[in-house]
Order: C-alpha cells, then sequence, then structure tokens
C-alpha cells in the first residue's frame, strides 16, 4: 500500500484537515490577548487532566505546542539573560534558546503532572503605555486559595504573545533573569547550559 | 527555621509550583521598583549555605519523622491552631496599617475559630467567607514608607532585611502568643515543627527547579514581601514598567530574534518531517525505507548534539587560553623584536 494510495484514497479527508489548518492559523492571527492566554489555559488543564496515564513524554508534547503557539520564547530567552545577550555569539544564541525552551516544556511536563479539578477563570485586562497588554486570571483550586495569574502580553507581527507571567505578585521573567544573569557572570555560559540541562534530564527522570 | 512563617512559604511555592516555576522591589507607595540591594551577598551566600547544611542534617530529619507519625488530620490540626494564633499579630497589624474593616473580619475569624473551631484546631471561619490573611509588622513599616533596605541571610532564620525583616521579626515575635509559652517549650518546638513541615513542598521545589537556589530565594523573598505590602495593587503594571525597555526593545533586535527563531523553526521542522518519513515508511511496510530515514534522523540529532559540543568545545578553548595568557606574560612579537635590538 503506497503512500500515493493513501492519498487517493482519502484525499478529501486530508483537503478538510488542510482547511481546517489554514483556517486555525489565520483564526490564531486574529485572536486577541484574552484568546491566547484562555487557549493556552486550556492545553494546560489537557496535558494536567491526562496525569501520569499521559507520561512526562505525553504531557511534554501537549505542553510543548500550547506553550510554543502562546508564548514569545526567543524574546523571553534574550530577556533573561539580560545585556550579556550581546556579548553571545551567534551558535550561543540558538543553543540558549533552544535549551532554555526545552527547559519550559519539561518544567511544565514536570509540575503540571496531575489534575484535582483546577480551572482558570478569567477577570480582566488592561493596556500598558506602550501598547502591551495585561491579562488578569485567577487559577482556582478546590478547597484551597485561588492563585492570581497575571499574562504580559505583547504583539508579534499579528498575534499576541506570553512575555511574563506573574504569579501571586512574583514576576517569572524576573525572577529567571536575575538567575541567568547571575550564573552567567558568575560562572560563564557553560555552566549556564550545564545547569540547564541538568535540570531537563532531572524532569524527564522523576516523572 | 525561616523568617517566612510556614503557610507563607506554603503561598509562595504554591504559585510557583502552579507556575512551575517566577528584579526588583519598591516602594509601597509609589509601586516604581529599585534594584534589589544585596551588598552582603558574599556573606549571606555563606549564612545560606550554613542554614541549608542544618535544614538537611537537623530540621529535615526531624519533619520527617513528624510526617510520618502524626496522621494528616493531626497535623492539618496543629497547622490551624498556630495559623489561629497568629490572628492576634494579624489583627495588631490590620490596625496599624489602617485597615480597620479587614481588620473587624480578622478579629470575628479569630473569635470564631477559638471558640467554635476548639482552639483554632479547626478552620470554621473559611466556612463563613473570613479568608485568611497575612500581616506582619515587617509589611507594616513598609507600608508606612520603611524602606526594605539590604537584603540580609539570618543564620537558623533566613532570608530578610534589614530595615523591615530584623525590626518586624522582632515585634511579631513580641505579639505571638506562642512566645510566652515558656513553660511549655513543647509548643515552641511544636511550632517550629509545624512551620518547616509546611515549607516542605516549597522547599523541596526551590532544589529542584532553581539554577541558583540563593539568588531564587532572593528574588521570590523580594517580590513576595512586595506583593504583601502592596496587597497585589498595580504589582503587574509595575512589572511591565521596569521590563519595559527589554520588552519593547530596538526594531533590530526584533529582527535578529525573528532570523534566530526561523532557523530553529527549520530544525525543528527537519527534524519532524524526517519523523514523519520513518513513520511514512513503517505504514508502507518497507523496511529498507525506515533504516534510511532512521539512518538520516540519526545523522541530524547527531550534527545537532555535535553542533552544540563544539560551541561548549570552543568556549572551553578560548577560557583555557584566556587563562594562559592570565597566568604566562607571553611577549608579543613587536615586543619581541625591540628586546633583540635592545641586547647587545
Amino acid at each position: 500500500m503506497s503512500v500515493g494510495w493513501v492519498f487517493l484514497r482519502y484525499r478529501y479527508l486530508f483537503l478538510l484537515v488542510l482547511s481546517c489548518w489554514v483556517f486555525s492559523v489565520n483564526a490564531a492571527e486574529d485572536m486577541t490577548a484574552k484568546d491566547v492566554v484562555s487557549t493556552f489555559q486550556l492545553r494546560l488543564i489537557d496535558a494536567m487532566s491526562g496525569g501520569s496515564a499521559l507520561g512526562f513524554d505525553g504531557r511534554y508534547s501537549k505542553v510543548e505546542v500550547a506553550v510554543r503557539e502562546s508564548h514569545h520564547l526567543t524574546k523571553i530567552a534574550r530577556i533573561v539573560v539580560g545585556k550579556q545577550w550581546g556579548k553571545l555569539t551567534k551558535a550561543q544564541k540558538k543553543l540558549l534558546v533552544d535549551r532554555f525552551s526545552q527547559l519550559i516544556f519539561s518544567s511544565y511536563a514536570k509540575f503540571f503532572n496531575e489534575f484535582s479539578g483546577e480551572t482558570f477563570s478569567y477577570v480582566s485586562e488592561e493596556e500598558t503605555r506602550r501598547g502591551g497588554v495585561i491579562v488578569h486570571t485567577l487559577f482556582e483550586i478546590p478547597d484551597d486559595e485561588d492563585v492570581k495569574f497575571d499574562y504580559m502580553m505583547k504583539k508579534k507581527g499579528d498575534s499576541w504573545r506570553i512575555i511574563n507571567i506573574i504569579a501571586n505578585g512574583v514576576s517569572d521573567l524576573a525572577l529567571k533573569r536575575s538567575e541567568y544573569t547571575d550564573v552567567l557572570s558568575r560562572k560563564g555560559f557553560d555552566a549556564l547550559i550545564g545547569l540547564m540541562e541538568q535540570k531537563i534530564v532531572l524532569f524527564s527522570k522523576e516523572s | 527555621m525561616y523568617d517566612l512563617n510556614g503557610r507563607q512559604w506554603w503561598v509562595i511555592g504554591r504559585a510557583f509550583v502552579v507556575l512551575f516555576c517566577f528584579f526588583v522591589v519598591g516602594c509601597a507607595t509609589t509601586e516604581k521598583k529599585v534594584a534589589v540591594e544585596d551588598p552582603y551577598e558574599d556573606f549571606n551566600r555563606r549564612v545560606y549555605t550554613f542554614n541549608q547544611g542544618i535544614d538537611d542534617y537537623i530540621s529535615q530529619p526531624i519533619v520527617m519523622v513528624y510526617d510520618t507519625v502524626t496522621p494528616d488530620l493531626l497535623q492539618q490540626g496543629v497547622g490551624n491552631f498556630f495559623t489561629n494564633l497568629n490572628n492576634v499579630q494579624v489583627v495588631i497589624n490590620d490596625l496599624l496599617q489602617g485597615k480597620i474593616k479587614q481588620g473587624t473580619k480578622d478579629t470575628g475569624r479569630f473569635a470564631i475559630n477559638s471558640t467554635l473551631g476548639v482552639f483554632g484546631l479547626f478552620d470554621v471561619a473559611k466556612h463563613v467567607g473570613l479568608k485568611q490573611n497575612t500581616e506582619d509588622f515587617g509589611q507594616t513599616l513598609g507600608v508606612w514608607g520603611v524602606p526594605a533596605g539590604p537584603y540580609l541571610v539570618l543564620p537558623f532564620l533566613g532570608p530578610s532585611t534589614l530595615f523591615q525583616g530584623v525590626p518586624g521579626a522582632t515585634v511579631d515575635v513580641l505579639s505571638n502568643p506562642v512566645s510566652y509559652a515558656t513553660a511549655l517549650p513543647l509548643v515552641q518546638v511544636l511550632s517550629a515543627v509545624n512551620a518547616r513541615s509546611e515549607a516542605e513542598e516549597s522547599l523541596d521545589f526551590i532544589d529542584k527547579s532553581a539554577l541558583d537556589p540563593y539568588t531564587f530565594t532572593r528574588e521570590a523573598y523580594m517580590q513576595w514581601r512586595q506583593h504583601l505590602i502592596t496587597d497585589g495593587q498595580g504589582a503587574a503594571q509595575a512589572s511591565f514598567d521596569e521590563l519595559e525597555g527589554e520588552i519593547f526593545s530596538e526594531e533590530s533586535e526584533d529582527l535578529e530574534l525573528d532570523a534566530l527563531e526561523s532557523e530553529l523553526n527549520v530544525s525543528v521542522e527537519k527534524a519532524q518531517e524526517l519523523v514523519f518519513s520513518t513513520e511514512r515508511a513503517e505504514f508502507a511496510d518497507d523496511d529498507s525505507e525506515v533504516d534510511r530515514a532512521l539512518d538520516l534522523l540519526e545523522v541530524e540529532l547527531k550534527n545537532s548534539a555535535t553542533e552544540g559540543l563544539a560551541i561548549l568545545e570552543k568556549n572551553n578553548q578560548e577560557e583555557d587560553a584566556n587563562r594562559i595568557d592570565e597566568l604566562v606574560d607571553v611577549p608579543s612579537p613587536v615586543n619581541l623584536d625591540q628586546e633583540l635590538l635592545v641586547s647587545p
């Protein structure tokens, strides 16, 4: 059974899937900042719902798609190393962005590994002075205190992307920037990459 | 063994655990943030390591035994008991900060849990909509406009600040009923063990996820304290303002990032395409095609790994060369020529 035969046999299905994909790409470009956040949150809950049945790899695949389509990973990786970005070679920048992205996916897959009825709810949004948007949401945990999640959004081309997440007043971007710039200045680029790789391996082994 | 009580650590940890993962501190009144002051970093790091040692070899084993022998329900009761006693301090600071309405509610919370909740063992108040608030004298100082001052790590007590944390903790100890239970040392020991036990999840999270646990703890502590002082008002906007210059950078930088992203996406797409071709060959039941596709994928992955290793190797060589240059003052060829000319 050749690939060509499969295509001929199911060509209408392929065309349908393709048109849906094209539509979804166009739709993604028209998504508001709020839509981008809620889609990301829904996908996160979906990965959590899979829990141990999905396993680390299964959750990783789901959150990778969710994060890639909602976060501006290159920009975040650039901000967390601060002024030292300018001192890195192009190959180092590529390596940093790659490992940083993997670490984000691994972290989500590791820590969002179970579901106990949690939900996200939209609260409000506000515009910033230079055209950014902050989307305020609540993470509701049954029989527990809510956690405030604020998403800092920036336009990237035609779509909105998450630049920072602030959980109960603690800024992820600011915290990471302090950590990464500290490690870079104290131990250097190799050590930073080494530490990131250690964490990636650790997260995948423990889950 | 931390200036933050177990509940505060728990809330911080919970926020991070659900976030996975999380610059600066500001003045409560202006919401304008300033850089974290850590002039005693070397000393702080030494104390941090000392505290870690105490925690690893003394606190953690004790907590492990406590968690093993104490049923969950009893642990929850013990936690509720100390949280309820802490409400005396919460109400005092509500009033000192002028939060009269909140102070009334917190007084009601304390009264309900002390009576209907059997000396605070059961948190009845939460079922009538009275949530637990976190207030301490360090926050009150912040609300009054006293700056945090330099960051400090105190032996046995952990993260603090010179102008808010140290005086705040002193007044908090004096306003906590547990401090006066000198005739009942067991109560004080239980209070410390309970606080450490409640912080377990968060401390474990920091250990596992932080690239640099000291910096992570410092930043999380300073941001969290600021959040408490401002009651979370304007935190997101202030954070955006602080990072604005970097978020909305020069157009040339955005172009550079887009180009970098495109190159990385090409690598990802190439790997994905190779995976798809493997799957297609498997679907076609063509073993030779499967082998060929797997070989290509292996080569691609090796190339990717080699590229990464080459960068690391190059950096190591550059670092070694720099170290040698520093150790051996090698005369440049020009200097050598001059030396030869001068020599008889």
